[in-house]
């Protein structure tokens, strides 16, 4: 599972997966995750745009992690979703907890509004 | 199982008096249905017997074990079919015998049965989204092409008789029935170990716990994991979840009951736990992290929990609790 981490305006860590998030791609990259949602109130947006399959195993460490930054006031949101893995996305209602945009502007809108 | 009791026997009738490796196999294969559908129901009655003492938990898996049995029964029917053709193609021969007519007729009525089971479950099918009608009609329309293919092989043979290469029909289309066996006998077996080994439920079903955490989010403060298992027929659902230390320990039991129903509702057959704390403080380094600046020393006590089972839950539940309170 590839992983790139972009600083942007505003204090948005932007983190890029490349890869399938799978059982192997969850372990690939939950640590890495962690360590920037555990130690303060991040803005994290993930981009999936280069994420072709989303098993459930993907879909709890986003919310374990989404979990994690509310409690420290943090926010996440998703980035460009393929079809197919947004659909997965829909299906479990997760764009409740975790904001799905396709546009970057809107995105970093998004998790820099005040609370 | 009487329908396939009388089906086997009208094969055999045939078997005896043909010289065909079609017929053989086509006996041979309505054996091996009469004998899965034995081996089922004897194992259902156990089941539903229930254990007695011996075996709490894995009686479930009788219906496992005799899938199993019948997937070895099905490769040795491959090996008789295959060396039967083999023979048939190193020593060609016409294929004779009223059997083969018999096994025509037969063809013919079971293509009838089946054609009207098949229309009759498609029908009922396009009035309710069914998975079980949609089985039976990939069933009875799976069966209905090889009645078709039984009778096209036989009358080919049949037809064709003065042309020298018209005796490998016979041989090599008894092959293809043997590679159908083989191919349900690899389903059988794959499905069969998966469920033996106690794999983890289909990505599906984790989709519908996944919705449920989602549609709990506030419920909890921490999902650390879960993990499930289908042993037999049943179905073991483990979600480790972290709560609010603060939380009075009444508050936490509804919530965690709330949870449990919502996940147990889609799993008619299954068990599901709520265990306080992660599942694996290896593999999930920022779960045990939070776990450990909620609990303190404590932060053993889980992984000790998932071990042992649902019985401690309550247990791990009521520990972190009192250590709350304190």
């Amino acid at each position: 599972m590839d992983w790139q981490v972009q600083q942007l305006a505003d204090g948005i860590d932007r983190v890029q997966l490349g890869g399938r998030l799978d059982s192997a791609g969850v372990e690939a990259i939950d640590a890495r995750l962690s360590s920037l949602t555990a130690t303060r109130a991040a803005r994290i947006l993930v981009d999936l745009s280069q994420v072709p399959f989303l098993a459930s195993i993907g879909i709890r460490i986003l919310l374990t992690n989404a979990r994690v930054l509310r409690q420290r006031g943090g926010r996440m949101a998703l980035l460009n979703p393929q079809s197919m893995v947004e659909e997965v996305l829909k299906v479990t209602g997760i764009e409740s907890i975790i904001p799905i945009f396709h546009d970057l502007e809107a995105a970093s809108a998004a998790l820099t509004e005040p609370a | 199982m009487i329908a396939g009791l009388v089906d086997t026997i009208l094969s055999l009738g045939a078997l005896i008096a043909a010289q065909s490796a079609v017929v053989l196999a086509d006996f041979l294969k309505t054996l091996l249905e009469f004998v899965a559908v034995l081996l089922a129901w004897l194992a259902i009655r156990r089941i539903r017997r229930g254990a007695g003492a011996t075996y709490d938990y894995g009686i479930g898996k009788l219906e496992n074990l005799s899938s199993l049995a019948v997937a070895a029964l099905m490769i040795l029917v491959v090996l008789v079919i295959v060396g039967n053709a083999v023979r048939g193609i190193l020593l060609p021969a016409h294929i004779v015998g009223i059997g083969v007519y018999v096994s025509l007729v037969l063809q013919v009525v079971y293509a009838g049965i089946n054609g009207a089971l098949w229309k009759r479950a498609e029908r009922a099918m396009a009035g309710e989204n069914s998975p079980i009608m949609a089985a039976q009609a990939k069933l009875f329309f799976t069966k209905l092409i090889g009645n078709v293919f039984i009778f096209a092989s036989l009358i080919g043979s049949l037809a064709l008789a003065d042309y020298a290469w018209a005796l490998y029909i016979d041989p090599i289309a008894s092959l293809v029935i043997a590679g159908s066996i083989l191919m349900s006998a690899l389903r059988v077996l794959t499905s069969s170990c998966y469920d033996l080994l106690d794999g983890t439920l289909e990505e599906a079903d984790q989709l519908k716990i996944t919705r449920e955490l989602v549609h709990n989010f506030d419920r909890y403060d921490m999902l650390y994991g879960v993990r499930s298992r289908r042993s037999g027929n049943g179905t073991f659902i483990d979600i480790f979840l972290g709560f609010d230390p603060n939380k009075p320990v009444g508050e936490v039991e509804r919530e965690i009951e709330v949870i449990r129903r919502s996940v147990a509702a889609h799993f008619p057959n299954g068990v599901v736990t709520v265990i306080i704390g992660p599942q694996d403080a290896v593999a999930a380094p920022a779960a045990a992290a939070h776990w450990a600046r909620a609990h303190g020393s404590t932060a053993h006590a889980p992984a000790a929990a998932a071990e042992s089972g649902p019985q401690d839950a309550r247990l791990i539940r009521m520990d972190s609790a009192r250590a709350d309170n304190r």
